[in-house]
């Protein structure tokens, strides 16, 4: 259960920072995302990841959760990345966004 | 002048190529060893079913006592611990050591039911203890020669570690970036993300891994000191870490002492401690003490409290507290965290698939030598004699070393039972597949042997389960814990990591075969992509 909050936290955290960088909004939006939410997606992002390590501080105790919080970055991270590769457009969904209606042109 | 990141970039290059293989044999072993424990159970399928802990336990201990005394009569030293959690025996286990009439040493290592009745005596085998020890030791050689190599390898490790930090240009901005189909790149971005995800892992494993054998550093000092022979490891270790000589023995024989007030003694000290192990010097004799341990800790810190009483009377010596010192300290968590014994199921799999990525980076980082040094050879016939050598080699030190082993838990199920040397020949099934594999691929085009090797893996870790339904009870079919059974996960997760392992074998000789169909065709379109969009 801690675990899969921990996971929960880092995973959209992870893509949250993928998704604020241009590159990868090419690939999974096919084009460039206006700047405010480019920072958006970065603080959101960069929060996200912090509460998963606090998360399992809490869960765990200090010493251990920074080491399951090392293994979630890892893990989580990876899952974004082969995301990003393999199935770019279906990115989104690791931070909770809804796939765009074919009519919606704003992203 | 040579820039910083231009120095750093040659070394990590050269470190990284002068160990690249025994420190992918060290990653491999060494992540297996964090199943160490599943391996030994999976390897010993007569084993009996684990025992049960709960309020027999003051009941369970003295009747292993009894039994170590007729085992080992006056011994000098006796412990028992009891089951806990994986990393100890599912039965309990007793060790005594004593000397006989004629003063030569005597010793016993029980496994015991609740009755004190051997535990059913399972195959002789080197389990995964072996496996895992193979990452420091090498096996064929002498022990000091292994941990000086290993020792050396994990310098050279943090090396290139830092090396390759400086030299990775952009770590922040190629930090999600991972592109296929794009050759020589593909391999860069597959070893640098391999690298900065499993980062923190690395610098960890490798750090403590030089700490954990770094007086093998000293050994010219040791041998300046001390000479060199049979005891000079004794001898240091005795003055070096206060080992106390042993009392002897008084010859005024005692009761054994009921286990029950010590017990509560033991709870008063420390309330929130379950007794789980005993140390008893001298029993039966008027000299002896015992100590009662609590269980070691769920978290890092992997120390027990105990209380010391005077085995006549019962009263207490010493108490110590689970407390960890300064350096002491700092050494000890970092064993701690290189071992892993503190990791529940969930962070032993985040613990593995770390390992594993550690043998994947240096794998890619292998692959990724050879094709940069295939760019540059500009018809240089003698260097490329040389590159093709490497390439061959690399297929049968990365694939060959899995299929060997696969083929080491082939052995422990197909050896017969009763063989001479069984266990010793489980480790040569290994090595000689492994040399078998390596000879396959000097003999075959690097890109065939590729698919060839990597499919036999594939196929040797699909057939596991398989071999284990047709030759134990103990198979996935009666393993698994379904809804109404509890099944036995430890048995079930070697079986299911077996397969996992297999299909990512599957995977990459899928990659490897669809490579080398489309690697001819597609290369005249492909190099106007990235000019297109760059």
């Amino acid at each position: 259960m801690s675990w899969g909050i921990a996971f929960l936290l880092a995973i959209p955290g992870f893509a949250g920072l993928s998704l604020s960088m241009f590159k990868h909004q090419r690939s999974v939006f096919g084009g460039a995302l206006p700047a405010a939410r480019s920072k958006l997606y970065r603080w959101l992002g960069f929060s996200l990841i912090a509460a998963s390590v606090l998360w399992t501080m809490f869960a765990y105790g200090w010493s251990l959760g920074l080491v399951v919080s090392c293994g979630v970055a890892t893990l989580s991270s990876i899952l974004v990345i082969l995301g990003l590769t393999l199935r770019p457009k279906a990115v989104r969904y690791l931070l909770y966004l809804p796939m765009p209606r074919a009519d919606d042109q704003s992203i | 002048m040579e820039t910083l990141r231009q120095s750093m970039s040659w070394m990590h290059t050269w470190t990284g190529l002068l160990f690249g293989w025994i420190l992918y044999f060290m990653f491999v072993t060494g992540s297996a060893g964090y199943y160490d424990a599943e391996l030994d159970r999976w390897m010993k399928p007569e084993l009996a079913a684990p025992i049960e802990v709960g309020e027999n336990s003051v009941a369970l201990l003295e009747t292993a006592l009894a039994r170590a005394a007729e085992e080992v009569p006056e011994a000098s030293q006796v412990s028992v611990t009891l089951p806990y959690d994986r990393s100890f025996s599912p039965q309990v286990r007793v060790f005594a050591t004593g000397t006989n009439a004629e003063g030569d040493p005597v010793r016993a290592d029980l496994q015991l039911l609740e009755d004190g009745s051997d535990a059913l005596s399972a195959r002789e085998t080197s389990g995964g203890q072996a496996l895992y020890r193979l990452h420091w030791t090498f096996h064929y050689i002498p022990r000091a020669l292994g941990e000086f190599i290993a020792g050396f390898a994990a310098v050279f490790m943090f090396a290139a570690i830092i090396s390759g930090i400086i030299t990775h240009k952009k770590i922040f901005a190629d930090f999600f970036t991972l592109r296929f189909s794009k050759g020589q790149r593909t391999w860069l971005d597959s070893h640098n993300v391999i690298s900065v995800m499993t980062l923190p892992f690395q610098i960890m494993i490798t750090f403590s891994g030089i700490l954990l054998v770094v007086t093998t550093f000293f050994i010219p000092i040791f041998v300046a000191q001390y000479g060199w022979n049979e005891d000079t490891i004794e001898t240091i270790s005795s003055e070096m870490f206060g080992v106390k000589p042993p009392i002897e023995r008084s010859g005024d024989l005692i009761e054994p002492i009921d286990l029950a007030p010590l017990n509560a003694e033991f709870q008063t000290q420390f309330p929130n401690e379950r007794l789980n192990f005993i140390q008893v010097s001298n029993p039966g004799d008027a000299t002896s003490t015992i100590r009662l341990y609590g269980r070691i800790s769920d978290g890092i810190v992997r120390m027990s409290p105990y209380v010391e009483f005077t085995s006549e009377t019962g009263e207490v010596l010493n108490v110590k507290p689970r407390t960890v010192h300064d350096s002491d300290g700092v050494m000890n968590v970092l064993e701690w965290l290189h071992e892993g014994l503190f990791a529940g199921p969930v962070l032993r799999i985040l613990f593995f698939v770390s390992g594993l990525m550690g043998a994947g980076m240096i794998a890619t980082g292998l692959v990724l030598w050879t094709k940069k040094r295939r760019q540059k050879l500009r018809g240089d016939a003698r260097a490329e004699r040389n590159l093709v050598m490497i390439e061959r080699l690399n297929v049968g030190m990365i694939a060959g070393l899995c299929v060997g082993i696969a083929a080491y838990f082939y052995a422990n199920r197909l050896l017969p039972v009763g063989m001479e040397g069984r266990a010793d020949w489980e480790l040569h099934t290994l090595f000689l597949t492994w040399l078998v594999f390596i000879l396959h691929s000097l003999v075959r085009r690097p890109e065939k042997a590729w698919i060839e090797q990597l499919s036999a893996t594939a196929l040797a870790f699909a057939c596991l389960p398989v071999l284990n339904a047709l030759t134990t009870e103990l198979h996935l079919g009666n393993t698994l814990p379904l809804p109404g059974r509890d099944g036995n996960l430890m048995m079930a997760g070697v079986d299911l990591w077996f397969l996992v392992i297999a299909a990512g074998f599957a995977g990459a000789a899928r990659i490897a075969a669809r490579k080398q169909a489309d690697g001819k065709p597609k290369k005249p379109n492909r190099t106007p992509i990235p000019v297109a969009a760059e």
